[in-house]
């Protein structure tokens, strides 16, 4: 299956460790997962939990624009993307879960 | 000869730079050539990257001055 999950919180709200819990579990269980992050979601680049999940396998997209918005870097093994991946994410999936 | 129009979209950002490209895009002969400029640097990527994906051509990317591209895309 493939999963895709919207993060529109900061690493302070609880939904970046269920974000985190629950992509582990669903490549764990060999699901696609892609995330994409805007508004404040995008300061979970910074969250270094957070950014190992590209290491497991799974694909995070950020909103460049709420990126360059509030001073971010580019991180790595992060797409620097727009709306235009996040509705390609969506298209794509076949469940996709939104945390805000 | 090939047709080309212009697209200003200084002072547009993400998501408006995709859409107003898409659509002009949209207004298009299949050949025929766009010309976009952009002031908001992410644009300059995602815009062409987005574009290429949809099966158009990206014929240069040129830097105009600071902060101002101008993007050449061939309709597909």
């Amino acid at each position: 299956m493939k999963l895709g999950i919207l993060l529109t919180t900061s690493p302070e709200n609880e939904n970046t460790g269920t974000v985190i819990a629950l992509c582990k579990a669903a490549r764990e269980l060999g699901h696609e997962v892609s995330i994409f992050l805007m508004y404040d979601g995008v300061y979970n680049v910074n969250k270094k939990e957070f950014v190992e999940l590209v290491d497991k396998g799974v694909s995070i997209a950020v909103c460049a624009l709420n990126l360059e918005q509030r001073k971010l870097g580019r991180v790595e093994g992060i797409l620097y993307g727009s709306q235009y991946d996040h509705a390609c994410i969506a298209s794509d999936v076949d469940r996709f879960v939104s945390f805000g | 000869m090939i047709m080309v129009t212009e697209l200003d979209l200084k002072g547009d950002v993400c998501p408006y730079t995709f859409v107003k490209t898409k659509l002009k895009l949209e207004e298009l002969e299949i050949g025929e050539e766009l010309a976009v400029t952009f002031d908001h640097a992410p644009a300059v990527e995602n815009v062409p990257r987005s574009l290429k994906n949809e099966g158009h051509k990206i014929l240069g990317i040129e830097q105009m001055g600071d902060h101002l591209w101008k993007v050449r895309i061939r309709k597909a």
